[in-house]
């Protein structure tokens, strides 16, 4: 069981990261990793309704640094 | 599959990979595709912590991920949809290239790459979810060649852009201010030698 190996090679090429790399990444060290790579902020976004059966984020998008803004603002820091 | 072990080997070999490219385009995750695995968790708590049987949590679980997966081949269709758009809009032409065939075969392996995606849509409606899989599989490597045989042959389109003719360009504009300046000079030069 595993994903074609051509998908696999342009997967490779994409992200510069080996199959083995990209199976055992943790998601926060890949984070970090593709944020330095692509030298762009990580975003949460939606791409309802093209895909997924039901949405909650309809106010738009936000990243981490904002959504902790937010936070911060609600407690007055 | 029929344990947990069969869940996770899954969300190794196929939604990592998928979602991890995804992610590399642009360093975002579509809130939808984290869906499905929170969904998928929740299958498996239901036999860890509930009364459900192993297998019938597991099926659950890997159907949501099979979900992810397909969404994840559904996004990389838009992405080269849109990349494909924003190219057209280039007004380039693009006959200068490849002795005037890059744009017919760039349409023929459009269309293959829309065919298939056709193809995988209709079959996600099968029973054995495996078959639509496989052909989004094809969709996704047919993208990938079209990446490579076209998308990303930036030097080829850039020098396409730079020699496609456009009636106001930089050098056009030249044009006008030196034969402007060249007007001014000789009616000043015509004007001076005929006041005596």
């Amino acid at each position: 069981m595993s994903l074609n190996s051509k998908i696999m090679a342009g997967i490779e090429r994409k992200t510069g990261l080996s199959s083995a790399e990209i199976k055992n990444i943790s998601p926060g060290k890949l984070r970090e990793y593709l944020t330095k790579r692509t030298k762009k902020a990580f975003f949460v976004t939606t791409e309802f309704p093209e895909i997924g059966r039901g949405n909650i984020l309809r106010d738009g998008i936000a990243n981490s640094s904002e959504i902790n803004s937010i936070t911060d603002k609600i407690l007055g820091m | 599959m029929s344990n947990t072990k069969d869940v996770f080997i899954f969300y190794q070999e196929y939604v990592k990979p998928l979602y991890c490219e995804i992610e590399a385009r642009n360093n975002t995750l579509p809130v939808e595709l984290l869906f499905e695995i929170h969904s998928s968790f929740d299958h498996l708590k239901r036999f860890y912590v509930g009364e459900e049987e192993e297998e019938v949590s597991c099926n659950k679980a890997v159907s949501h991920l099979k979900r992810g997966t397909l969404d994840a081949f559904k996004l990389k269709l838009k992405y080269f949809h849109i990349d494909l758009e924003s190219l057209q809009k280039n007004s380039i032409d693009f006959s200068l290239l490849d002795n005037g065939n890059f744009w017919p075969n760039l349409l023929t392996d459009k269309n293959i790459v829309i065919q298939l995606a056709k193809n995988a849509r209709l079959s996600e409606s099968n029973p054995d979810p495996t078959k639509a899989f496989e052909i989004w599989s094809e969709a996704s490597l047919e993208i990938d060649n079209f990446y490579s045989k076209y998308l990303n042959q930036q030097d080829k389109i850039d020098w396409a852009k730079e020699k496609t003719f456009a009636w106001l360009n930089k050098d056009t504009w030249r044009g006008i201010f030196v034969g402007f300046l060249t007007g001014c000079l000789s009616s000043f030069l015509i004007w001076y030698l005929t006041k005596q």
